[in-house]
């Protein structure tokens, strides 16, 4: 490997890592020799410099159209206005029943999974107070605390300074009841980092838009139909509780942050489905 | 109270009432103006990385729709572009492995079929004496596996045990994949 005199097949060899300053100095003082007395392998060289330094100087590439229209329509997941909707299902068709009761599977499975971390977390962890703990359904009412957020330890950056995975996220956040919510029986609080915040805020509104379709429509949909709706948003309010209460006792978790928002994910894709139903 | 208390914290968190901020509590306007800021560079990135424009076009879609949906776990201690760039990245090659091509690591048929000239289109089709293809067209004809490497290491500046790390391989094969993109590249810009 450290020849003093190269031939000209190692010396292409290596010539990418000597031309990336990957080879150590005795190495590169091999290269350096050769390429001085090889004008073939110091053309190659040269080559190679020019396309690494080119392709590090090459214009932004633009799109053949905007973009941008079809993004919107993608991110603004409207609320579907009542009256606009498809044809109506029938309440509790097979297929209508399959489209909701999706949702409720996977928050269904998300209980069982949080519900196993917020054992080990609380086996972990010395209990906290019980009137610390969120008790009912997360929906309107939050109040946010800057102060509780504290520097999470960063992941190795790139040489842009890039994160390893730009999804990451390492909030401190604790979750807990206001201890005065008997008489709004749908508010939580919130303190801590907006990470954990912004996956509920950003939920709320689209929910309670969707609950007032839902109930202003209650009458169009049949009784077995409210029954099983309520039975699944039971079993989604159910993840979300537990999220909340892994969180607060373990509110760097990445997991714990995801499954909150795919829990109120589920809850949207159901009250939007039933929506659609309803109306 | 509480959204006067969250504006102030996110303008704490993110540049004092930058765009990024605006998006992130919800704002599609200022997510829309990121987008036109940011547009082009994902955009590159999409079309370098799969060399085929119209597909890159849908994966530019995708990143700002994952970015929108994502925008709440920024942490805001990196630039913004610098997150949205390594999104960028972790989109295309997602959308690599569920497109649902049998890709073994690195393309296994790109080291059957060894250089530009065996890929689809340029097979049988030597180019006129004389003719010099652009660098950014050499890149489009490379080998899928040489491109990823050249483009995120070349292009983008990662270094190579990122990218062994994004694509699942050792360093020593994005070496291998990078010094065989940089051959052929200059095999294909000297004709």
């Amino acid at each position: 490997m450290n020849d003093i005199n190269l031939n000209c097949a190692r010396f292409e060899a290596q010539l990418s890592s000597w031309l990336d300053g990957e080879l150590d100095a005795f190495s590169a003082a091999a290269m350096e020799r050769h390429a001085a007395d090889c004008a073939q392998c110091a053309l190659l060289a040269a080559d190679l410099r020019s396309i690494h330094t080119s392709a590090a100087a090459l214009s932004p590439l633009t799109p053949s159209r905007d973009l941008w229209s079809g993004i919107e329509a993608r991110i603004a997941a409207p609320v579907i206005p009542i009256g606009i909707a498809g044809p109506r299902e029938q309440s509790g068709s097979a297929p209508a029943r399959r489209r909701w009761m999706r949702p409720a599977a996977a928050a269904a499975a998300l209980v069982l999974m949080t519900a196993g971390v917020t054992h080990l977390v609380e086996t972990r962890v010395p209990a906290a107070p019980r009137a610390a703990r969120v008790a009912s359904v997360p929906q309107a009412t939050h109040s946010f605390a800057p102060h509780d957020t504290v520097a999470a330890p960063r992941s190795a950056a790139t040489p842009n300074g890039a994160e390893s995975d730009p999804t990451i996220v390492a909030p401190r956040t604790v979750l807990a009841s206001t201890g005065a919510t008997a008489a709004v029986p749908e508010v939580y609080r919130v303190t801590g980092d907006l990470a954990t915040h912004n996956v509920e805020t950003s939920y709320d509104g689209e929910i309670t838009r969707l609950r007032a379709i839902v109930d202003h429509n209650r009458g169009n949909l049949d009784s077995g139909t409210v029954a099983v709706l309520q039975r699944n948003l039971q079993v989604i309010d159910s993840a979300i509780v537990q999220c909340q209460r892994a969180l607060k006792h373990d509110p760097g978790s990445r997991f714990l942050i995801e499954s909150l928002d795919n829990a109120l994910r589920s809850k949207v894709e159901l009250l939007r489905t039933t929506a659609t139903m309803s109306s | 109270m509480a959204a006067v208390a969250i504006i102030e914290a996110l303008n704490t968190r993110f540049e004092s009432g930058s765009d990024v901020a605006r998006a992130a509590a919800g704002d599609r306007l200022a997510f829309e103006r990121l987008y036109r800021e940011h547009v082009r560079r994902v955009f590159s990135l999409c079309a370098r990385m799969v060399a085929d424009r119209g597909r890159a076009e849908e994966l530019t879609q995708d990143v700002f729709v994952r970015a929108w949906e994502k925008l709440h776990l920024f942490r805001g201690d990196s630039s913004f572009s610098t997150w949205l760039h390594r999104l960028t990245v972790n989109v295309v090659l997602n959308a690599r492995k569920s497109d649902g091509r049998q890709q073994s690591r690195f393309d296994e048929q790109d080291e059957e079929h060894g250089g530009m000239d065996a890929l689809p289109g340029v097979v049988g089709m030597p180019l006129a004496p004389g003719d010099l293809l652009d660098l950014e067209d050499a890149i489009e004809r490379l080998p899928p596996g040489a491109r990823r490497v050249f483009v995120l290491h070349d292009v983008e500046g990662y270094k190579h045990e990122e990218i062994a790390e994004m694509l699942g391989v050792t360093s020593g094969a994005t070496k291998a994949q990078l010094h065989r993109a940089r051959m052929l590249l200059r095999e294909s810009l000297n004709r």
